[in-house]
């Protein structure tokens, strides 16, 4: 079984609440964020709207079907989910 | 006799819920109502009510794989669209959306993926989208059962390849494919999921 991290997941409108999970290193932003709304943690995103993600210790976004390890996310390691209700790019 | 209307849409419920109970480190997809959705990767399909009008994915399959001679890439990207006449008697339609696609006889740029009739045609509708997932995967990883010698496909090159320096066997014969969903199978549901919450907590002011 592969080797899983913690992380704290922060809720993209109300900062104090705070998911911590066990996951593996190669969980993907996608499943994650599939993950989340399974658990109830965050509502789905409607039609126009997506979440992403950002590692809070390098404030860098991750990309669309990164995994926590390619975007070097540390066990122990914050990451603040974020949605856009436009489906544009947030470059 | 193909599905009427209302059984193609419990059926492409059906296929969602099989696929979405797959999901982790080395699958996962996106899907959408429309080619034109699929195509500008726009209004994914994510609220499982809304599953029975999914017609088309674009799955990500991150099982290392050849694109040359002694070239691997890591993942690989394709399309599925199930709305194809007498669904799900005949094949979805595939396609390979990454590039440069797998070095192997089963995939070739600008052609469906060569599932093979055995695998889908013959079980007369009796197989799932998420058996088409671990079958793809299979052929990435060069594990295929029941093709036989002397059968060359798109990239005989390819086969020489294989057969020299892999002498038959997977690139990876320890990889671990996704899996069905439990619940297809009749079994209980694992008691540990790869999301193991530890805590959802809320810091006071």
């Amino acid at each position: 079984m592969e080797d899983k991290i913690l992380v704290n997941l922060i809720h993209p409108t109300d900062a104090t609440q705070i998911l911590s999970v066990k996951v593996p290193r190669g969980s993907t932003t996608t499943w994650l964020v599939a993950q989340m709304i399974n658990a109830g943690f965050i509502p789905p995103p409607g039609q126009s709207g997506q979440y992403k993600l950002m590692d809070t210790r390098s404030s860098l976004q991750m990309n669309d079907g990164q995994t926590l390890g390619a975007a070097g996310v540390f066990d122990g390691g914050n990451i603040r989910v974020m949605h856009s209700t436009s489906g544009a790019s947030w470059d | 006799m193909g599905l009427r209307a209302a059984e193609l849409v419990e059926r492409r419920r059906f296929d969602h819920r099989v696929v979405s109970g797959m999901r982790g480190p080395l699958f996962d997809f996106q899907a959408y109502r429309t080619s034109a959705d699929l195509q500008d990767s726009r209004d994914p399909v994510t609220r499982a009510e809304d599953a029975g009008e999914v017609s088309k994915y674009q799955m990500t399959l991150r099982v290392p794989t050849l694109i040359g001679a002694g070239e691997f890439r890591p993942e690989t990207v394709f399309g599925v669209d199930l709305d194809v006449r007498d669904y799900p008697l005949t094949e979805p339609l595939t396609w390979v959306v990454s590039d440069p696609v797998p070095w192997s006889p089963h995939f070739q740029k600008g052609s469906p993926i060569c599932i093979g009739a055995e695998f889908w045609t013959a079980r007369k509708g009796h197989v799932t989208l998420g058996d088409l997932v671990i079958h793809i995967a299979r052929l990435l990883n060069w594990d295929e059962k029941g093709r036989g010698g002397g059968y060359v496909g798109w990239n005989p090159e390819a086969i020489d390849h294989h057969a020299e320096h892999y002498r038959g066997r997977p690139l990876d014969p320890e990889l671990q494919y996704p899996a069905l969903p439990t619940w297809l199978l009749g079994a209980p549901a694992e008691p540990i999921s790869a999301f193991e919450i530890v805590e959802h907590r809320r810091l006071d002011g």
